[in-house]
C-alpha cells in the first residue's frame, strides 16, 4: 500500500452528504424497529448442524424457529406467532443473504422453514419471493422449497425512482437504486442474515444485510482502504418502503464465518454457533452479532473487528488466508450509527433484552 | 487487416451528409483527404481496477472516446482505423461531434455501419439547436488540456474549449489560475474533479445515472433539446437514467437497433427532467419538446 492510500484512509472520516428519494410514506409503525424494540430471542441447538459434513438437520430446525417464534411473540401456536406480522393477503419477500455461497449463507433448511410457516398461514407460495442481489443461484433453495415460491435474483431490476444519492469519492454514477421486487411488488419482508464477519463493515448482519442488499451499485461506498458503510447502511436501510415492510429478523448462526467474509473463501474461518436469534430490531441483533464474531476472532487470535491499525490492512487477496489481515478499515460503528442517526434500535447492550433457549 | 474504405462527412447542420459504405463510397472519398486527416482513436472501453494497488472490488471502465479531440479541433478532419465491431460506435461517434470522419473498417463490419448510416440519415432536423454546455476550458497552451478536456468528456461534463474567458457559463477552467494552478494541472483528474465541485452536481445541465460506459451531449433550443447518448462498451446496457436540466412534455427515443422503443419511467420535478432509456447499443437520440 501506498503512503498516500494511507493517509487518505485515515483522514477521510467525513460523513458523505445523503439524499433519499422515494414516494412512499413510513407505515404508522414501521417494521424496524419494530414491536420488539430492544428484545432478542436466542434458540441454541446443539445438533442442529454436523460440523464435519456440515450437514443440517431440519426437524432440530424446524423446532428452533418454532420455539424462537413462539417466545418472541408470546404466542402459543406457530400460526399465531407468524400472523403477527404476515396476513395471507400479503406478497412476502425473504431477503436471503448468499454472497458466501456455497460455503455460507442463508441456510436453506432456515429459508424452507420460513416459506412453510407462510404458507401454512395462508399466504400463497407465488406470493412468496426469496430474493437476493446477485447471488441467489449459488445458493440452492429451489430444492428445499415449497412448490411455487419464486425466486429472484434482483440483478439490474432496480427501481429509476427510489434511490439514495451520494458522492463518496468523485465517482460519476452517485445514485444507488432500491431493487424493484421491495418497491413494485412486496407488502412485507423478512430479513435471513447469517452470521458473518464483514471486511469492511465489520460484521454483516441485519442492517447490512438489508441495506446493501436492497440497493444497486453500493460497492462505489469502498475505496483503497477506505468505506463509508459507516453512514451508508443506516442511510439505506432507513429508506422507505424497506423500514416499514421489513417486519421481522432471523438472524442465521446455524453456521458463520469469523473472517473473510462477506464470502467464505476458506472453510477454515467457518465456525458454528448453532444459533438462530429473531427480533424486530435490527441493531439490538446485529449489537449481539458483534460480540458473537468478535468473541471467536478473540479466540481464534485474530486482531478485533474493531481495530483501526493500517499495520493489519493491505491489498490483495491476502486477507482470504490470514485473519490478521483485512483489506479496508472496518466500520463495525454502523450499527451504533443506525442506531443514533436513524432510530432503527437499541444499540446500549445493558438495554438490549435477550431471551435465551436451548433446545 | 483487408479493410473497406468508408467516408461520412458531417456538416456542421443537424443533417449532415452520412453516405452509405457501397455504391456511394466514391462521392465520399471526396470529404477528406487521408494526408489531411487526423487518426482517431478506436472508440471503446477497457476494464480495469480504479488504481494501482487498489484493495476494492470495484472494476471501472476506462472509456476511450474521441470527444476530447473533437471538441478541440472541431473543423478537423479525422480517420478512424477500426477492428471488427467498432464501426457503428465510430460512426456515431462522428455524428454527434460533427466532424468530417472517415472510416477504415473490418469487412464483416459493412452491413452494420450501413444499417448505422441509414438510422443517422433518418434523424431528423431540429431548428434552432446549440450545443449546450455551462463549462468552457480556456485553451492557453497548457500540456495538460487535452487529457483535462478528455476527463470532462468521460464524465459528462458538459464543456467547449475556448481561447478567452466565456461569460456565458457557468465555469470557466483556466490551467494556471488561482482555482486551477499549473502544479495541480498535472493531475488531470483533480482539475476535473475540482470542476465538478465548484460547478455542482445539481447545476449540471445533463446526468448519466445506471451506467459508466455512455456519454452523452446535448443540443438546446428555446423549446427543444436533442440527447445523444454514445455506449462505448461493446455489450448492449439497460436502464440508462438521463437527467436533464430544464422541463419537458414530448419526449421520443430513437435507439439503434431497438426500433420503436420509448422511454421510461418520466418525472418532471424541479428544474428537470428525467426518464429511462431501456435498452441500447452503440447509440440512441432522445428529443424533447417544452410544453406551452
Amino acid at each position: 500500500m501506498s503512503a498516500g492510500a494511507v493517509a487518505a484512509g485515515a483522514t477521510e472520516n467525513a460523513i458523505p452528504e445523503y439524499e433519499a428519494v422515494t414516494a412512499f410514506k413510513p407505515e404508522p409503525n414501521p417494521g424496524m424497529p419494530g414491536p420488539y424494540r430492544g428484545q432478542v430471542v436466542s434458540v441454541h441447538a446443539e445438533k442442529c448442524i454436523d460440523p464435519q459434513s456440515e450437514t443440517v438437520d431440519a426437524p432440530t430446525v424446524k423446532e428452533m424457529i418454532s420455539r424462537g417464534m413462539r417466545s418472541l411473540t408470546g404466542a402459543k401456536a406457530d400460526a399465531d406467532a407468524w400472523r403477527k406480522f404476515i396476513a395471507p393477503s400479503d406478497i412476502v419477500g425473504i431477503k436471503a443473504n448468499c454472497s458466501g455461497a456455497p460455503g455460507a449463507m442463508s441456510t436453506p433448511a432456515v429459508i424452507a422453514e420460513i416459506a412453510r410457516n407462510l404458507v401454512a398461514i395462508g399466504v400463497k407460495p407465488e406470493n412468496i419471493y426469496v430474493w437476493e442481489r446477485s447471488q441467489l443461484p449459488r445458493a440452492g433453495y429451489d430444492k428445499y422449497l415449497p412448490a411455487g415460491v419464486q425466486l429472484h435474483n434482483a440483478g439490474r431490476a432496480l427501481d429509476p425512482k427510489t434511490y439514495v444519492e451520494c458522492n463518496f469519492f468523485g465517482e460519476e454514477n452517485t445514485r444507488s437504486n432500491m431493487v424493484a421486487l421491495i418497491t413494485q411488488k412486496l407488502t412485507k419482508i423478512i430479513n435471513v442474515p447469517n452470521m458473518k464477519d464483514h471486511g469492511a463493515s465489520g460484521v454483516t448482519g441485519c442492517l447490512k444485510n438489508i441495506a446493501y442488499g436492497s440497493f444497486g451499485n453500493v460497492a462505489r461506498s469502498h475505496r483503497d482502504v477506505k468505506t463509508h458503510t459507516l453512514s451508508f447502511i443506516g442511510a439505506l436501510a432507513a429508506v422507505e418502503p424497506i423500514r416499514s415492510r421489513t417486519v421481522l429478523s432471523i438472524m442465521d448462526g446455524i453456521r458463520g464465518v469469523w473472517h473473510g467474509g462477506p464470502f467464505s473463501p476458506s472453510r477454515k474461518f467457518r465456525f458454528y454457533p448453532k444459533e438462530l436469534m429473531f427480533g424486530t430490531d435490527p441493531v439490538a441483533m446485529d449489537r449481539l452479532l458483534l460480540d458473537v464474531i468478535d468473541n471467536k476472532r478473540k479466540a481464534e487470535g485474530a486482531v478485533s473487528v474493531w481495530h483501526h491499525d493500517m499495520k493489519y490492512v493491505q491489498p490483495g487477496e491476502g486477507y482470504a488466508d490470514d485473519p490478521n489481515i483485512d483489506r479496508f478499515l472496518r466500520e463495525p460503528g454502523h450499527i451504533e450509527y443506525a442506531a443514533k442517526k436513524y432510530g432503527l434500535g437499541v444499540y446500549d447492550i445493558k438495554k438490549i433484552k435477550v431471551k435465551r433457549i436451548e433446545i | 487487416m483487408p479493410s473497406v474504405l468508408l467516408a461520412i462527412a458531417l456538416l456542421p447542420v443537424v443533417i449532415p451528409c452520412v453516405v452509405g459504405p457501397s455504391g456511394s463510397a466514391n462521392v465520399c472519398k471526396e470529404a477528406a483527404r487521408p494526408e489531411e486527416s487526423e487518426k482517431a482513436s478506436i472508440p471503446g472501453v477497457t476494464i480495469g481496477t480504479q488504481g494501482a494497488g487498489t484493495a476494492s472490488a470495484t472494476r471501472a471502465p476506462w472509456v476511450e472516446s474521441n470527444g476530447s479531440k473533437f471538441l478541440r479541433k472541431p473543423g478537423g478532419k479525422y480517420i478512424y482505423e477500426l477492428p471488427k465491431g467498432k464501426a457503428p460506435l465510430a460512426a456515431a461517434e462522428a455524428f454527434v461531434y460533427q466532424v468530417d470522419a472517415r472510416l477504415r473498417i473490418a469487412p464483416e463490419d459493412s452491413a452494420r455501419l450501413d444499417s448505422m448510416l441509414a438510422f443517422l440519415k433518418k434523424i431528423p432536423d431540429v431548428p434552432g439547436l446549440k450545443q449546450a454546455v455551462n463549462i468552457a476550458v480556456i485553451d492557453t497552451g497548457s500540456k495538460t488540456i487535452p487529457e483535462v478536456v478528455n476527463l470532462m468528456v468521460r464524465r459528462n461534463l458538459l464543456c467547449r474549449v475556448v481561447s478567452a474567458p466565456d461569460p456565458s457559463v457557468d465555469l470557466n477552467v483556466r490551467i494556471g489560475s488561482a482555482e486551477f494552478p499549473e502544479a495541480a494541472a498535472a493531475n488531470p483528474v483533480a482539475v476535473a474533479d475540482k470542476a465538478r465541485t465548484m460547478l455542482t452536481d445539481r447545476k449540471r445541465l445533463l446526468r448519466i445515472y445506471g451506467t459508466e460506459t455512455v456519454i452523452a451531449r446535448l443540443y438546446t433550443s428555446d423549446n427543444a433539446a436533442r440527447i445523444h447518448l454514445l455506449n462505448y462498451s461493446s455489450s448492449t446496457v439497460a436502464g440508462v437514467r438521463v437527467r436533464v436540466r430544464g422541463l419537458y412534455q414530448d419526449i421520443r427515443l430513437s435507439a439503434f437497433g431497438f426500433e420503436g422503443a420509448k422511454t421510461e419511467d418520466v418525472v418532471v420535478s424541479g428544474d428537470a427532467t428525467e426518464f429511462t432509456v431501456p435498452e441500447m447499443s452503440a447509440y440512441a437520440v432522445v428529443d424533447l419538446k417544452k410544453g406551452k
